[in-house]
């Protein structure tokens, strides 16, 4: 009797090790978040349609709502976050003195928007203040020209006015990099995650490590989400020097370096995922669109969004009602900003997710 | 005779683990959608390396051009493997 018992209990045992055989395998960073929340997108956004166009990202403060669409020459729409009023498109591309070169990243802190172009390694700001009334001084103006040898930069945030942090790598080896107005360059640090990978030049390092930079509203501090992948960096630049809080690196970009000829490329294999798509920062933390599909299988769009906090801990994950292409968060009313194309598959329109 | 059995069922059980493993590795192979299996076979069929690559958008860097003069020039956009939104 106690052999037959003994023995149901060791089948028993078995199956249940076979059973998690069985289940797949969840994505590494998926699993880290244990709280999850379900989103219903509200009817409150009454941005006109019309107005947008190929949406690319979108950022916001506590009353704009930035949509980068680059159509007839202009590469921004202004709109007020809370009514969803078009206020103005700006954001000229051309060669004059208050013009932007070539369609830029931006970012949007302290009613200053911010782009710049590595290629032209220009740093240029809009005042908000003067887009929104439409003055005469709304034009964009140079804030710095910038020239770091060994630096090719993803991305860029301005701290102040004369002090700088770039993302994307710094004599092939580092990640990031703390320079002032004058090209003095203050502190850099992190390796990047294939500092030691030969097959990668200088080029494709540099193209592999592209990502998303975001910073706390307040404080010096930063995170950064590299694409096509599971890492993200926190860190914080304190006394000049960039300090790193937590490295939630849980899978590198699965790329390979391309040359042919004098063209190189970073490009994607049959084993790379989405990852990261898109980050935007609040007080209370970051919020990462994120997707564990496989590049090859999938676009690039996910209804996941992670929330973390600034010390990089997993805080919630949230599931949207829908696959969103870009995001970004309006702290003071809780809600998530979501660019979506609409049923028709042309156009598109900006959804949003009370949380 | 209790050893025999104790044998005979850890055996079994070994086998069926091993037997369930290869299952799945062939199922999930098996579920790869047609368009993953039409890159593959692209890449596959391209020994320049490489299916079709599609430069999307506006900002971000796709890849790097050096001209005779040794100028290295962006081309703008993120690289994906599959159509770029409209």
């Amino acid at each position: 009797m106690s052999t037959k018992l003994n023995l149901s209990l060791f089948l028993f045992f078995c199956l249940c090790l076979l059973g998690s055989c069985v289940q797949d395998r969840e994505d590494v960073l998926l699993s880290q978040f244990t709280v999850s929340e379900f989103l219903s997108a509200g009817n409150m956004c009454t941005i006109n349609e019309d107005s947008l166009a190929l949406v690319e990202g979108m950022i916001c403060d506590d009353e704009n709502l930035i949509v980068y669409d680059f159509h007839s020459g202009s590469c921004y729409t202004l709109f007020d976050k809370d009514s969803g009023r078009y206020i103005t498109r700006f954001g000229t591309i051309g060669q004059g003195p208050a013009e932007i070169p070539s369609p830029c990243l931006g970012y949007l802190s302290e009613k200053c928007f911010s782009v710049f172009s590595d290629q032209s390694r220009m740093i240029m700001q809009y005042n908000i203040d003067s887009l929104r009334s439409h003055s005469s001084s709304s034009s964009a103006s140079c804030l710095v020209k910038y020239n770091i040898p060994d630096a090719q930069l993803s991305r860029i945030i301005p701290i102040n006015d004369g002090l700088f942090i770039g993302a994307g790598t710094y004599k092939s080896r580092y990640q990031y990099v703390l320079f002032d107005k004058h090209d003095k360059v203050l502190s850099y640090g992190v390796d990047i995650y294939n500092s030691s990978d030969e097959t990668f030049n200088v080029y494709t390092k540099f193209l592999s490590n592209q990502g998303v930079l975001v910073m706390h509203p307040n404080k010096k501090l930063f995170a950064y989400s590299l694409n096509f992948s599971s890492n993200m960096d926190f860190f914080q630049v304190k006394n000049e020097k960039i300090q790193l809080i937590k490295s939630l690196r849980l899978g590198n970009p699965d790329y390979y370096s391309a040359v042919e000829g004098n063209m190189f490329s970073a490009d994607l294999t049959e084993e790379s995922i989405i990852g990261y798509i898109d980050v935007s920062a609040t007080s209370d933390g970051i919020y990462a669109l994120y997707s564990d599909g496989k590049a090859y299988e999938s676009g690039r769009r996910s209804n996941v969004v992670l929330a973390f906090d600034w010390e990089g801990n997993p805080v919630k994950k949230y599931i949207l009602d829908t696959d969103v292409y870009y995001i970004t968060v309006d702290e003071e009313h809780k809600k998530i900003f979501a660019a979506v194309k609409d049923a028709s598959n042309y156009g598109w329109s900006i959804k949003v997710y009370p949380f | 005779m209790k050893k025999s059995i104790w044998k005979v069922t850890l055996v079994i059980v070994f086998a069926l683990m091993v037997g369930l493993n290869v299952y799945n590795v062939q199922k999930t192979d098996m579920e790869m959608s047609e368009l993953a299996l039409a890159n593959v076979e692209a890449l596959a069929g391209n020994e320049g390396g490489g299916g079709t690559i599609y430069c999307c958008g506006n900002y971000g860097t796709c890849m790097k051009v050096m001209d005779s003069q040794g100028q290295v020039h962006d081309v703008a956009g993120i690289k994906f493997t599959t159509p770029c939104p409209r």
